[in-house]
């Protein structure tokens, strides 16, 4: 039985039935396991293992966590330019094929993690897995014109926002390099056969979803629509305030992770009560971003995503200078968690929606690499640093809220400054 | 073509009107934000958050004075002048206070020499010397209230009553004096339910950590206070938004049947009370059924209070972007 799963007739032929939910199914999978991958294996794992493993000191490893970031964003933009002028963006098999061989390096990367134990090793070790990230972060994200319809973004984010950040709090909360790796590999090396299986059987799915990306349901980005106006314009906003959340985001993060008073009984608590009540925050929030994702105009939406932020970091504030928690308090972990999960939804679905095939590539290079990792790792290196220089907690609460609260005092005016009239149409 | 020139004024009056508007949003979010990182002598507030003070013999301490931790004490023959605040910590007072004393954290002693010009409240830990001098009410025993004290008897219903009574004529006020305010909210709470759920968490979040946020900074408690009473507005207009929906839904089905309700189509206020009664009174009674029922309360309360944003309280049509995209496709 054949049927058509989306826009019939519109001259690209009849697609298996089921396509469009096989793709997202498989989209949410991919997007949802490397991030998990990214944000706690990479991110987390590689601090601890520079610090306990080789030996190095805070600065050394903020050095290494800069050296991951600038060569991930320069590889990525690399990778996209790449992909945009040979076509590649366009070609769904030659991704998954990509997407493959980056797994599988990854996986090896995953399972040497705790060997490592000189700097020079390291060293290394970090440049790979930067190659591995700045190859694989265009790649993977420009699978969206193929296998999300535009209207559906929302949603898919959302699904891969909320598996990512349930399974993290509901993990052991070990965050150490050997628990980490161990859980990864058994994971990816799982991942690396289903995308090989993809990438090299000629399956009716993957035919199906390679042509999807000429119907304008799902080629041609929401904000590329009906004379939006200026995309590169739009694209540089978006950017430069995401480039911001993230920044405060990890800046904010990275501190209270080493701050035993504020996650020894929330995030890392060792009964399952609170860390499951987070992690219901996190998908319940993802769900809210997805559909708010779907709904609103991007205004609105970018206002919501920084005002949570910054309210966010205002409220640790004032818990750490009043000291008014016992640290078991599950309100403001619980703002966290929604903060972030909305961030999240729209950072997975934006750069897609900014995009045509042709252009996926490059503008999710510059949209992961360029303004999300780059100000994650820049923010990890500058929280190490602070922590070395023995700057206490509430004072570096305070100065994340002084970067926060300018940004969303600038986003204010933007948002209340009168819109062109083009703009207003659209 | 008098009509034209009056069409063109009125628009260019709304226009300017929605200047002001933004500009005045503007300034105050920005006053807003700027105090929260005052430094707390500015605003004429002595804060204590650790270790011990004492405002000795003689001494005067001007202004509010905000206690979360440590402990203070205020000597014999010392005057403090503003009202004071206890949180957390402890407070001693033997001296002059010619403000309110509120205390509903930490601990509070009045030593024999206490003079307090102005009212008291404390809450359980508070002791008092049979010498000390209240010229204000006293009252003992304050704190947060508690979600499990529940009316006895059938108390609960008659709370359901004038919530649903009150709902009614505000949604009864809304559809008389502004009938197109109402009509937005009830069409985006109605064919956009989760997107007013969703953006009702949004909005009651983030309010409620702006209102905390708000009343530490002890200026702002004014403000705190008109959030909360605003959010009770809203979500009751939301309440009368989502029955109107409803009840002119009801109404035009009967309208196109015929029968006793159909001339009901016609009156928006009749259906505004009837729908924001019934919505309020069934929710009353719902929140009360054993696991669901507060959660169900919960989000149609938010969806609500979403659509009362979403609209900009009714100022314009929620246009949901998806709609635009379908069209594109299509």
């Amino acid at each position: 039985m054949i049927a058509t799963s989306d826009a019939p007739g519109d001259g690209l032929g009849e697609a298996p039935r089921g396509a469009t939910a096989a793709g997202l199914a498989v989209f949410v999978a991919f997007m949802a396991a490397g991030y998990a991958y990214n944000v706690t294996f990479v991110q987390l794992g590689v601090t601890d293992l520079g610090r306990r493993l080789v030996g190095l000191d805070d600065a050394q490893v903020a050095g290494a966590m800069a050296l991951l970031a600038i060569v991930t964003a320069v590889v990525a933009i690399a990778v996209g330019v790449w992909m945009g002028r040979t076509g590649v963006g366009r070609d769904l098999v030659r991704k998954l094929r990509i997407a493959t061989v980056v797994v599988a390096g990854q996986t090896v990367l995953t399972v040497l993690a705790p060997l490592v134990a000189s700097e020079g090793a390291f060293l290394a070790w970090v440049l790979l897995t930067a190659l591995a990230l700045g190859v694989g972060v265009p790649v993977t994200f420009s699978l969206t014109v193929h296998l999300v319809p535009v209207r559906r973004r929302g949603l898919a984010a959302a699904g891969v926002t909320a598996i990512a950040y349930a399974f993290a709090p509901l993990g052991s909360g070990d965050w150490t390099i050997e628990p980490l790796a161990r859980t990864f590999t058994v994971g990816m090396v799982l991942g690396t056969a289903a995308l090989a299986l993809l990438a090299w059987r000629d399956l009716p799915l993957v035919r199906a979803w390679s042509r999807q990306h000429e119907r304008p349901a799902f080629g041609i980005g929401r904000y590329l629509r009906g004379g939006a106006g200026d995309a590169r314009g739009r694209l540089l906003s978006v950017l430069a305030l995401l480039f911001v959340v993230f920044f405060v985001d990890s800046l904010g993060f990275l501190r209270l992770v080493d701050t035993p008073f504020y996650v020894a009984e929330t995030w890392r608590a060792a009964e399952w009560g609170p860390r499951l009540t987070i992690a219901a925050a996190h998908v319940v929030a993802a769900f809210v971003g997805g559909t708010l994702y779907g709904a609103l105009g991007e205004r609105a939406l970018l206002a919501w995503v920084l005002g949570a932020f910054v309210l966010v970091h205002l409220g640790y504030q004032l818990d750490a200078q009043l000291g008014l928690g016992d640290g078991s308090a599950l309100g403001i972990p619980i703002l966290y968690a929604v903060a972030v999960s909305l961030y999240t939804v729209v950072t997975f679905a934006v750069w897609a929606d900014l995009s045509t095939p042709d252009t996926i590539g490059l503008h999710a290079a510059l949209g992961v690499a360029a303004s999300a990792w780059t100000a994650t790792f820049l923010a990890t290196a500058l929280a190490l640093r602070w922590a070395a220089a023995g700057v206490p907690f509430e004072r570096h609460v305070a100065l994340v809220n002084g970067v926060a609260l300018p940004a969303f005092l600038v986003l204010l005016v933007v948002i209340v400054w009168p819109r062109p009239r083009a703009e207003v149409a659209a | 073509m008098r009509r034209s020139v009056g069409r063109t004024s009125l628009a260019r009056e709304r226009r300017r009107r929605g200047g002001a508007a933004r500009r005045s949003t503007l300034a105050l979010a920005l006053l807003a934000v700027l105090l929260t990182g005052c430094d707390d002598a500015l605003l004429g507030i002595t804060w204590v958050r650790s270790d011990s003070h004492v405002v000795v013999d003689g001494a005067r301490q001007a202004g509010a004075l905000l206690i979360t931790g440590g402990d203070v004490s205020l000597a014999p023959g010392s005057r403090t002048d503003g009202p004071v605040l206890l949180l957390g910590g402890e407070l001693t007072i033997d001296g002059l206070v010619m403000g309110d004393v509120l205390a509903p954290g930490g601990a509070l002693r009045l030593g024999p020499w206490a003079v307090i010009r102005g009212d008291l409240g404390a809450g359980a830990a508070f002791e008092r010397h049979p010498d000390a001098l209240i010229d204000g009410e006293v009252t003992v025993g304050l704190g947060l209230p508690s979600g499990a004290v529940e009316p006895r008897g059938g108390g609960w219903w008659w709370r359901v009553l004038l919530q649903a009574l009150a709902t009614g004529a505000l949604a009864a006020a809304w559809a008389r004096w502004a009938p197109r305010r109402l009509a937005a909210m009830a069409d985006a709470a109605g064919r956009h339910f989760p997107v007013a759920a969703s953006l009702g968490v949004l909005v009651f979040l983030l309010g409620s950590i702006a209102a905390v946020i708000m009343a530490f900074t002890i200026v702002l408690i004014p403000a705190t206070l008109l959030v909360l009473v605003l959010g009770v507005v809203a979500v009751g207009t939301g309440w009368g938004a989502l029955g109107f929906a409803i009840a002119r839904a009801i109404a035009r089905a009967r309208s196109l049947a015929g029968g006793p309700l159909a001339t009901w189509a016609g009156r928006p206020v009749w259906l505004a009370a009837f729908g924001g009664f019934d919505v309020a009174l069934l929710l009353g009674i719902v929140e009360r059924v054993p696991w669901v029922g507060g959660g169900v309360a919960l989000v149609v309360s938010l969806a609500g209070l979403g659509a009362v944003a979403l609209t900009g309280v009714g100022g314009r049509p929620f246009v949901h972007a998806g709609d635009a995209l379908a069209a594109g496709d299509a």
